[in-house]
């Protein structure tokens, strides 16, 4: 049977009835923007959080910092205890520990200078130097990570600039300033000079000292706060400004020999009175969240789903029940029951699969909407995230087809049961 | 030529016996009157001739085919190619048109729509009902009653079978109905089985069955 045959056929059953439908389309239709909606905005956040998670620790790896200790309205650096090189040693030592990578800040004044967009840019830096293995990324892999002061003349300063920080440039100072944002693709080969000794509002004794810098990458890493620099370089410059300062670091990134060993590392930690942070933050608990209110909304709206298609069906049903003389005179005429079961699940497939398409694309254009809305009243957020909709086309479609395929595989059974009743049965009064 | 050999047919009700080892033969173009008491299981023969009640023991052969061996698929198809029925109510679906009401078991059925509208005007046509837009619903009973029997004959039947076609009719439109019917018959040769009471409607008819105690009487 052509569909254009069967599509004749079901006009002429249904002129007059269409509006029966109405009340279950309806359902079906609310049903799949929900559906859609939620499983769209869910899955933005998540992967919002995801993008936050991944810049986090791996799951085998510890932070270890200094304790703050807040006196009035200060707070201390490290609440009185530093990391020392011993420290670093007999955390290295310790059993179930693979390696540990230090983290140093420069504890100079320091500012840089540049140009950006054509205007020039200065500002008060504070440098982190960090070895590879710390930053943990693959991007340096390809990048020269070695400088001392005596390649100055010969090399750029290699420079890994956060991602917080261009966050906190494109949402603050960029606003403020009526400047353009800049993108993590965009700062990469920028160039500019880091005078250390000096800043806006402090300077030492020592004479200053000016390099030549390269932004050679970005990171996500929540470990680097703002600059990141080779470690050795920060090390030597502390050891030029201030010689009489023993080496202090500001972090170490202990990684375990596996993940499951990370609990009892953290507690050795703590008992020597540093912090021990892991990945398990405030984003992990977030993300579980956000993924359980997101899969127990979906829930809900699958099931208002299925019970709309279920509606449908009955719908489709109990007319063919208020119809069966119809029926019943279509069979006697010589209409095969399989045809008509076939014809009847059509119906539903077609209507379903219209009227879900239709649930959905509103699904999307809602999520979308909200998403811009809420992006535009929230300029931080929008200039970390393009989107809080995510739309896994595939899926959907593949998770929206296997319904559909299992609602009219159902219906064609009950169509097919409906069918079985004796011609005599259905044309008697 | 024997259109419909009806053998032993034995069909009970909860231990009853309506129907008792009736035999009945059927020729091609007749006009078989059927006519009996109330309850006494008229409509219950229609619907075995119609293969539409299976459960009953006995033979019964369509144009020389043992009923007993079809399965339902070629049931259906030996009612599309034999049968044509015509309904006491009509059964008609109300928001469709003359013409869309008979053609409808053949587009259900996959058949070819267009030959299907061809028949269906040419028999419209005979039977003179109109086949404009006007839904049935509209329609005056005798002329709702044709459309019926026009739906029966669509698709050139070979036996048609009818329940009290006359039943909620005047006489006039009885008349006239049954004037269409004969006329149909002789162009077409098709043989006719129908349950009817009519005096006027008995005397067209060329042999007349009465059903009494599960059996069939030929009455003068």
């Amino acid at each position: 049977m052509k569909p254009s045959e069967i599509r004749f056929a079901l006009h002429l059953w249904n002129r007059g009835h269409w509006r029966d439908y109405i009340f279950s389309q309806g359902m079906l239709l609310t049903a799949s923007l929900l559906l859609i909606f939620f499983i769209s905005i869910g899955l933005g956040v998540q992967n919002v959080l995801d993008r936050f998670l991944s810049s986090d620790l791996p799951a085998e790896q510890v932070r270890v910092t200094p304790p703050g200790m807040q006196a009035g309205f200060f707070q201390t650096e490290t609440g009185g205890m530093e990391i020392t090189e011993d420290i670093r040693i007999s955390l290295e030592e310790m059993p179930l520990v693979a390696k540990v990578d230090p983290q140093i800040y420069a504890h100079v004044p320091a500012y840089l200078r540049g140009h950006l967009g054509g205007q020039p840019y200065y500002t008060d830096i504070t440098l982190e130097g960090v070895t590879r293995e710390f930053l943990g990324d693959s991007l340096l892999e390809s990048i020269d990570w070695s400088y001392s002061l005596e390649d100055s003349s010969k090399k750029l300063l290699p420079v890994v600039l956060s991602e917080n920080l261009l966050l906190l440039y494109n949402a603050g100072f960029a606003e403020s300033n009526n400047l353009l944002g800049l993108t993590p693709e965009g700062v990469i080969g920028i160039e500019c000079t880091v005078t250390l000794g000096r800043s806006s509002i402090a300077e030492l004794d020592h004479t200053p000292v000016t390099v030549r810098a390269r932004i050679e990458a970005t990171s996500r890493n929540m470990n680097l706060f703002a600059i990141g620099v080779p470690f050795e370089f920060v090390d030597q410059i502390n050891f030029l400004f201030l010689p009489e300062d023993t080496r202090r670091y500001s972090a170490l990134v202990i990684t375990a020999e596996s993940a499951e060993d990370v609990p009892s590392i953290v507690r050795e930690v703590e008992e020597t009175g540093l912090r021990a942070e892991t990945r398990r933050g405030i984003a992990q608990k977030a993300e579980i969240l956000v993924g359980a209110v997101t899969a127990a909304l979906s829930a809900l709206a699958a099931a208002i789903l299925l019970s709309a298609l279920s509606s449908a069906i009955h719908t489709l049903v109990n007319d063919l029940r208020n119809r069966r003389f119809a029926l019943g005179v279509l069979i006697a005429l010589g209409t095969p029951y399989n045809r008509l079961a076939m014809i009847f699940s059509f119906q539903i497939f077609f209507m379903s699969m219209v009227t879900t398409i239709l649930g959905a694309s509103l699904g999307c254009l809602l999520a979308w909407g909200a998403s811009s809305t809420f992006l535009s009243l929230s300029p931080t957020l929008r200039a970390a995230v393009d989107t809080l909709a995510v739309f896994p086309v595939g899926w959907l479609a593949a998770g929206l087809g296997v319904m559909l395929a299992a609602s009219t595989s159902i219906a064609y059974v009950f169509f097919r049961k409906i069918l079985r009743i004796p011609v005599t049965s259905l044309l008697r009064p | 030529m024997t259109i419909i050999q009806a053998r032993e047919i034995t069909r009970s009700f909860e231990g009853m016996e309506v129907l008792s080892s009736l035999d009945l033969t059927v020729e091609k173009g007749e006009f078989l009157a059927i006519t009996g008491r109330s309850g006494v299981g008229k409509s219950t023969l229609l619907a075995i001739l119609g293969t539409h009640d299976r459960n009953f023991s006995g033979n019964l052969l369509i144009a020389g085919r043992h009923t007993c061996d079809l399965n339902s698929s070629e049931m259906a198809a030996l009612r599309r190619e034999y049968l044509g029925f015509v309904f006491q109510d009509f059964y008609l679906l109300p928001s469709l048109t003359a013409m869309e009401n008979v053609i409808l078991p053949v587009v259900f059925s996959g058949g070819n729509l267009k030959m299907a509208r061809s028949q269906a005007e040419d028999v419209l046509k005979m039977l003179s009902i109109r086949t404009d837009q006007t839904k049935t619903s509209l329609l005056s009973r005798g002329e709702r009653q044709r459309v019926a029997v026009a739906r029966g004959l669509v698709n050139r039947p070979s036996i048609l079978l009818a329940d009290e076609p006359s039943a909620s009719l005047d006489e006039e439109s009885e008349q006239i109905l049954f004037n269409l019917l004969d006329h149909s018959r002789k162009q077409q040769g098709f043989a006719v089985i129908a349950v009817v009471h009519s005096k006027s409607v008995l005397k067209r008819a060329d042999r007349i069955l009465e059903l009494k105690d599960g059996v069939l009487h030929e009455t003068i």
